[in-house]
């Protein structure tokens, strides 16, 4: 899996890469690794949808994108520069720069809407000022209209727990606005939404994302979400990449090969087989990492 | 409960033992040392305090307790003493509750060291990020903070208020602070670990923003532990509207104080007039907490 992007890195140098991942492994105790060995570079502007069926490692791996979570091995390099070597300070510049929505929302629920998304401006803001706006609201006006670009405008003094699942994605999605990260991370962000809502939302998402020239990563249960809004689709099963295209190029053999109770084709097999089945060819038009079962070489 | 109900459910029993599910695992050794070790302490203790239940229920002993009663009935319900019983009241209240108020201040100011959530684990600490000297500053600093709450916490209200007599001299004053200083060392302990109970979820989604760790503790652990903060709170009220009475009997002021009068100068029916105000305050007290609390949850 080192091959390729070694050789889109040659080809697109560092600084389009907002992020990069080199053989990426994250293993729980003794379990079987949840990420093994992703190699991965993500250039600014890009809008990647992850797909993959439930347990194929997606929340580890998105845990560990927004530096929630220590990698096994491997490294992550964010904006040029690794974040393994990184301060406390340093560690709270970057979280800064990367923006989180989260399935369950992972929102304070019994403070008032404004104030949670408020804390998105935590990471910038210094304490005294954290202190001050529980008491007397700051930025009011940047909160008010980022609600309003995710259509709450008038649940801004509601208690969080009150609003509905959907509403309070929608919260989530406002704080990260106001963060004004660089990359856009989303985990599941409408698996526990109706679909027509789940729809909206990640309509939402990738509008507001591209407006602002932002990066997007989103992990995603729902296939044709992933291939209506993305410009790239990455395919994950137990822990590891099984392709990485554009929309038009990924195939139902793709899906059904990533869905597919098949794991007769899975995990090792498809690995060793690996190296001389990859197309060396630069991010992001082209299809790069898929590959076929073993049976079919 | 007849033979006709046992009847089917018995089928149930016998038809199922070929599937009969494994035995559960033997208890580790070491539980049943623990079981006998705790049933030695108890033999022990039972023997150590010379439990005499004879002495207690004996015909004299029971004749002395009964007449004894007797002479404290009726109440003295002259103006004077019901003034001063009232008035009593309302000092014992104030110290319990300036007591509590002062105790849920040295809680809320030890509870960021006290916490590990907020000093050596849990969510904010799974990345590396800290050097090993800011680490080890971190633990020195927590172990400090629950080392005192232990030695506010371990030293009884009434040691606490002879030592503050001697302080600031006798009165209510001394009171308030020996009552706050000791459930300060209590409420200390519950708010750390109420702290270190937090859903993580939040916290780790403040954490991903850049936010500081007093910043998190602001607006993530704050919000989600005030309700328990203040049932904690509540309750040791409760408590202490009895060990406010039980303080004046060395000095500390309030109803305890005009007790200990009424008992060395054999004031019979005063003391039954102030065990009347204790008993009314008790319940009133009681009464106010557990409503307040269950509108808390």
């Amino acid at each position: 899996m080192s091959q390729a992007p070694a050789t889109s890195q040659a080809m697109s140098g560092t600084t389009a890469c907002i992020l990069r991942l080199h053989l990426l492994s994250k293993r729980f105790g003794s379990q079987q690794a949840a990420v093994q060995g992703i190699t991965l570079n993500v250039r600014r502007g890009e809008t990647i949808a992850v797909i993959g069926p439930s347990g194929a490692g997606k929340t580890t791996l998105f845990r560990m994108l927004n530096l929630s979570l220590p990698p096994t091995s491997g490294s992550i390099i964010f904006a040029g520069s690794p974040v393994a070597s990184l301060g406390p300070k340093q560690l709270r510049a970057v979280r800064r720069r990367i923006g989180s929505i989260y399935q369950q929302h992972h929102l304070v629920g019994r403070l008032r809407v404004l104030h949670n998304v408020l804390s998105g401006r935590l990471g910038r803001w210094p304490t005294w000022r954290a202190l001050l706006s529980l008491v007397y609201p700051l930025d009011l006006g940047d909160a008010a209209a980022a609600l309003r670009a995710v259509g709450l405008a008038d649940k801004l003094y509601e208690r969080t727990d009150h609003l509905s699942g959907g509403q309070q994605q929608r919260v989530a999605l406002a704080r990260v606005l106001l963060q004004d990260a660089d990359l856009i991370l989303a985990d599941e962000p409408v698996a526990s939404v109706d679909p027509q809502l789940a729809d909206e939302i990640v309509e939402l998402l990738v509008t507001l994302g591209r407006e602002a020239g932002k990066t997007l990563i989103v992990s995603l249960h729902h296939v044709g979400l992933a291939l209506r809004y993305f410009s790239r689709v990455l395919g994950l099963r137990d822990g590891e990449i099984t392709f990485d295209c554009r929309p038009d190029e990924v195939t139902p053999l793709m899906l059904a090969e990533l869905y597919g109770g098949d794991r007769v084709f899975g995990g090792r097999s498809r690995q060793a087989d690996h190296a001389s089945a990859a197309p060396a060819m630069p991010l992001p038009t082209t299809c790069l990492h898929f590959q076929p079962p073993a049976t079919a070489t | 409960m007849g033979a006709s109900q046992a009847a089917p459910s018995q089928k149930f029993f016998t038809s199922n033992t070929a599937a009969l599910p494994p035995s559960a695992p033997a208890r580790a050794w070491w539980t049943w040392l623990l079981a006998l070790g705790v049933a030695a302490l108890i033999w022990w203790s039972f023997r150590g305090v010379g439990v005499d239940l004879g002495m207690l229920l004996g015909s004299e002993s029971r004749r002395q307790m009964l007449s004894y009663l007797l002479d404290l009935y009726p109440p003295d319900l002259t103006s004077a003493t019901v003034r001063s019983a009232l008035w009593g009241s309302i000092e014992t209240l104030a110290i319990s509750l300036m007591g509590t108020l002062l105790a849920v201040l040295i809680a809320l100011l030890m509870v960021g060291g006290a916490s590990r959530a907020l000093t050596t684990s849990g969510v904010l600490f799974t990345m590396p990020g800290a050097g090993r000297g800011r680490r080890l500053t971190l633990l020195g600093l927590s172990l400090l903070a629950r080392g005192i709450l232990n030695i506010l916490r371990a030293i009884p209200e009434l040691i606490w208020a002879l030592i503050f007599i001697l302080a600031v001299g006798l009165g209510p004053f001394a009171g308030v602070l020996a009552l706050g200083v000791h459930t300060g060392g209590v409420l200390g302990k519950l708010y750390a670990e109420t702290v270190e109970s937090l859903d993580p979820q939040p916290l780790e989604a403040l954490q991903a923003t850049g936010a500081g760790k007093v910043a998190i503790f602001l607006y993530g652990m704050l919000p989600q532990a005030a309700p328990h903060f203040l049932a904690y709170g509540l309750y040791r009220w409760e408590v202490n509207i009895r060990a406010a009475a039980i303080l004046g009997f060395v000095g500390a002021g309030g109803l305890g104080k005009q007790m200990y009068v009424s008992l060395s100068l054999f004031h019979h029916h005063q003391l039954l007039t102030q065990l009347l105000a204790l008993f009314v305050l008790v319940t009133f007290v009681d009464a106010v907490s557990t409503w307040l609390r269950r509108r808390l949850s």
